[in-house]
């Protein structure tokens, strides 16, 4: 008896949470997330409230007589969702998509922003 | 040698869907392949294993290898990476895929809260069957999955020789 492994269908996986770098600068956040294989069109980003949710789906592949002989990918589908920080304005979010990484820039409010305080000479 | 056992098939083994199929040549040929370089590596303790995220100073993408009567072709997972910071290679029946993966925000390396992605070098070696034809090969990088997809020679039946039987 021979084992093969059988690519599991798009719509009967569950969402699995990609793995991310976030850092934190006095703007506001940078969030890396790695959805290789994802084209814009199959990602989604939402916020609701400060919940900010991520759903992607990779192109499905081609159909065809294929065999597979090993499979490490772990997931056609990918979805996490987080709070956002207290400090970010929701109106200063910017994503970008590029080689399957997500870049999402977080900005802070103009009152958690770093104000600097002038000094008078008296 | 030191080289290929820096190159684990399996570093975790992945939550498979499996189906028993019946006793094709291929196929068991297949099974054999990977059983044979799975407990090859598996007795080969690498120092930081361990942990599983980080075996050792780089590490090596996912693949999937598939295959259809025609090609064989591997899928690598490398998200954020350019494409001419990968290089692929073949030699003695394998495939190696090498580069190196940077950092975006080298400088800002003490404000990070959550760090899951791996950097720097790669990689990763395939064995190839022999069926493979090294020279027509394709390979393209598109949304951070390489791909590289060989062709098949069609003189593979005729590798069979005969051996003729002579009645005394």
């Amino acid at each position: 008896m021979t084992t093969v492994i059988e690519r599991p269908k798009t719509s009967q996986q569950q969402g699995v949470r990609p793995r991310m770098d976030i850092l934190r600068n006095d703007e506001g956040y940078s969030i890396y997330i790695e959805i290789p294989g994802v084209v814009e069109t199959d990602l989604e980003l939402t916020v609701r409230g400060t919940m900010l949710s991520l759903n992607a789906t990779t192109e499905a592949p081609e159909d065809g007589p294929e065999r597979l002989i090993r499979q490490e990918f772990k997931t056609r589908n990918y979805s996490c969702s987080f709070n956002l920080p207290e400090d970010v304005d929701d109106n200063k979010i910017n994503a970008s998509l590029k080689h399957g990484l997500l870049t999402l820039r977080l900005g802070k409010r103009e009152e958690a922003l770093p104000r600097k305080i002038d000094v008078n000479a008296s | 040698m030191t080289f290929l056992a820096n190159l684990p098939w399996r570093k975790e083994s992945p939550a498979r869907v499996t189906r028993h199929e019946s006793d094709h040549p291929l196929f068991s040929f297949h099974r054999e392949m990977n059983r044979l370089f799975d407990s090859f590596f598996s007795d080969m303790s690498m120092p930081g294993q361990s942990n599983g995220e980080r075996p050792w100073s780089g590490f090596s993408p996912a693949v999937d290898v598939a295959e259809t009567d025609s090609t064989f072709e591997i899928n690598a997972e490398i998200p954020g990476i350019e494409a001419d910071d990968v290089s692929l290679s073949v030699h003695n029946g394998i495939l190696s895929i090498n580069g190196e993966l940077k950092r975006e925000d080298e400088q800002e390396d003490k404000n990070y809260y959550r760090m899951e992605r791996c950097f720097g070098s790669f990689q990763r070696a395939i064995p190839l069957p022999d069926s493979v034809d090294e020279d027509s090969v394709d390979a393209s990088f598109k949304n951070g999955v390489l791909r590289v997809r060989f062709k098949k020679t069609e003189v593979e039946n005729e590798r069979v020789k005969r051996i003729e039987v002579k009645a005394r």
